[in-house]
């Protein structure tokens, strides 16, 4: 593994965003919603991108402008500092020995940043759905961290690049496919799609999507796609090999089943009504930590018992 | 405008938001508004800071058309305002209005309130700051006040207004809330009238039976649509819709039957949308009796019971079976569907009311009668 220069870091901003739109483009795809013609459909990222460049943007009565800019850039931001620690085949951007960790604080960064992009706007929709992703992160952040340590403990070691190294003989998706769904379902609520597309849900006007308009929605929205493509090519990277196959070369391999994960990502969202943060609680605590606490159980015993 | 504006303008225009605010007593323009929209893959904007288009459906009363200006001053523009009044002219105030928006119409876009980027008074025409006159406070907005709350914590109290601009949401309703945290704790609801009430007869209230079990089938799925929008399951929304549409459109019965019957599997399989309804509202029979309602059966149970008595009715009435006698009590529906949203957080407020889903055009013309 080859930790690159500090400039890699815009190569790895590059495939982030053409990840992202190419989930856009899915969406608009799959969306029942959608247009009456293909192309219609797939080009739905270029006509919203025009569209919000060409709107102005809104300025709300006593909005903390500088907070709410920080929290509609944050999604982004963070997506692009998750993906600095994923190696795309072997060569990584900041090869960091607790990546695992760096991948966990930076979600856990996203709690200020969607709160304040709800919060700075000053109104009482985007205020409701800041705190509805406070709500929510109580519900995935606990079982997502234990589904991080499954793999880490598996490897022995916080290095993602170690991780995908002890996933040469079998992938870790194949012994423990809890820690795999657990860490997929929390993708998508810290990208806030599908059933955990609650803090911008249209029963409250957009939530934190009430109030920006023109570019500053445009990041927003940018941000959660690039959330959604970050998640999947750590997904990838944790659980599925990282970059091993057959015939093409490593990086080839990580972009194929990063694409696959987030078409899989991107098909569920719009099918599943929206688990509300006081019915998400309970299946959270009561179903989905317990079971991945069985899987790191079982998972350590596993890795003792190898010795 | 240069090259790369009016290339950006053309894209722009592919895909429209368009907001749409409709006056009680304008049902079958809306749904031709709305089917309009859904036939060129535009989605229908959730708040102004959103949308490009503002459609204003019917004839609004003074007081609705004051929030309609509201509404519109939120606009961030580029902008464009649509009238429609009656539904064959929808499609061609449509194309009008997005040739105004990208400027290919002869005259300029409307580049929005204020062209130097005023400041908008914030919420998204859903929200109210309550008494602006009084001490001066930052951005000119009163403060918070506050009161006992129903845990014996004294919480700042937020008065909020959901509508009469609002998505999936009845014309021209208004329920005026105040709320601490997110926690309903006194809810009032009224419709806002049209410039004409005496005018307002009920979407099903026609005379020729045949019209009636039709337009009565499509009153319940459009209901189901701004259910499951609100719940969040917008495959769910787009697919009652769909069928409402089609049935709008005069397709046979028994063809509108079989996609029905698809939709209502889909439905009552679904373990996620009774987890998202089950529980909600709950309205015991007795207490809708007590309330003054002629039909306590039709809308007591829970959430989930109303849209499965929905579903039920709906398959009803397209298999063929008879007209249901005209519903008499929309008022009463509403004042008790406000009631049950006290002590709720704001998401299960609006699954609730949208549960009951109160026809604003029957309590208009209740209103007229009495």
């Amino acid at each position: 593994m080859t930790a690159g220069p500090w400039w890699g870091v815009l190569p790895a901003a590059g495939v982030l965003l053409g990840l992202a739109l190419a989930a856009a483009a899915l969406a608009g795809l799959l969306d029942p919603a959608g247009g009456p013609t293909l192309a219609g459909r797939a080009g739905r990222p270029v006509w919203e991108a025009a569209r919000l460049l060409r709107q102005r943007r809104r300025r709300v009565v006593a909005a903390d402008l500088l907070l709410w800019r920080l929290g509609l850039a944050g999604p982004l931001v963070v997506a692009l500092l998750m993906v600095v620690v994923v190696p795309l085949g072997d060569r990584v951007v900041a090869d960091l020995p607790v990546g695992v960790v760096w991948f966990n604080a930076m979600d856990v960064l996203l709690w200020a940043a969607v709160w304040l992009a709800g919060w700075g706007s000053n109104s009482g929709p985007g205020l409701v759905g800041g705190y509805r992703f406070l709500a929510q992160a109580l519900g995935y952040e606990l079982p997502l961290m234990f589904a991080l340590t499954a793999p880490a403990v598996a490897a022995g070691s916080l290095r993602i690049a170690d991780v995908v190294a002890a996933q040469r003989e079998l992938w870790f998706v194949g012994w423990m496919p809890v820690a795999f769904l657990v860490f997929l379902g929390a993708v998508l609520a810290f990208s806030m799609s599908g059933p955990f597309a609650y803090p911008d849900g249209r029963d409250v006007a957009g939530g934190v999507l009430a109030e920006p308009s023109g570019v500053d929605r445009l990041v927003l929205l940018a941000g959660r796609y690039a959330l959604l493509a970050a998640g999947a090519a750590t997904a990838v990277a944790l659980f599925l090999g990282g970059g091993s196959g057959p015939l093409l070369p490593a990086w080839a391999w990580s972009v194929v089943k990063t694409l696959v994960v987030l078409a899989a990502l991107v098909a569920l969202r719009g099918r599943v009504p929206v688990l509300r943060a006081d019915r998400l609680m309970r299946v959270a605590w009561l179903v989905v930590l317990p079971a991945t606490l069985a899987q790191v159980l079982v998972v350590a015993v596993l890795v003792v018992g190898r010795g | 405008m240069g090259l790369t504006g009016d290339l950006l303008a053309r894209w722009a225009a592919r895909r429209p938001h368009p907001l749409v605010v409709a006056a009680p007593g304008a049902t079958v323009a809306r749904l031709a508004v709305e089917a309009h929209a859904d036939r060129g893959g535009w989605p229908l904007a959730p708040s102004p800071a959103d949308a490009d288009l503002l459609v204003v459906v019917g004839e609004p009363g003074s007081e609705l058309a004051a929030a309609v200006e509201r509404v519109w001053a939120q606009f961030p523009g580029p902008r464009a305002r649509a009238r429609v009044t009656d539904p064959a002219g929808a499609a061609s105030a449509l194309h009008a209005a997005v040739a105004r928006l990208t400027g290919t119409g002869g005259e300029p876009a409307d580049p929005g309130p204020e062209a130097g980027g005023g400041q908008h008074d914030g919420g998204s025409g859903s929200s109210g700051h309550g008494d602006h006159d009084g001490m001066s406070m930052p951005g000119g907005l009163m403060m918070a006040e506050r009161a006992e709350d129903r845990d014996g914590l004294k919480l700042d109290v937020l008065h909020l207004a959901l509508g009469p601009v609002l998505a999936d949401w009845p014309a021209g309703l208004v329920v005026e809330l105040a709320v601490q945290g997110d926690v309903v704790q006194s809810a009032d609801a009224r419709v806002l009238p049209p410039a004409d009430p005496a005018a307002v007869r009920p979407y099903p209230d026609v005379d020729h039976p045949e019209l009636r079990r039709r337009r009565q089938a499509v009153a319940h799925l459009d209901a189901l649509g701004r259910l499951w929008a609100v719940v969040g399951w917008p495959a769910g929304a787009v697919a009652a819709r769909r069928l409402r549409d089609a049935l709008v459109d005069h397709v046979p019965l028994a063809t509108a039957y079989a996609g029905f019957r698809a939709l209502d599997r889909r439905a009552r399989r679904s373990r996620a949308l009774r987890r998202a309804t089950d529980g909600l509202g709950v309205l015991p029979e007795v207490t809708a009796g007590r309330a003054g309602l002629a039909d306590p059966a039709a809308v007591c149970g829970d959430a989930t019971d109303r849209w499965r008595r929905r579903l039920a009715e709906t398959y009803r009435l397209l298999a063929g079976g008879e007209p249901a006698a005209p519903e008499p009590d929309a008022a009463a529906v509403l004042a008790v569907a406000a009631r049950l949203t006290v002590g709720l957080d704001l998401a299960a407020a609006r699954v609730v009311l949208a549960s009951f889903d109160p026809d604003p055009d029957a309590v208009v013309a209740a209103g007229v009668r009495s």
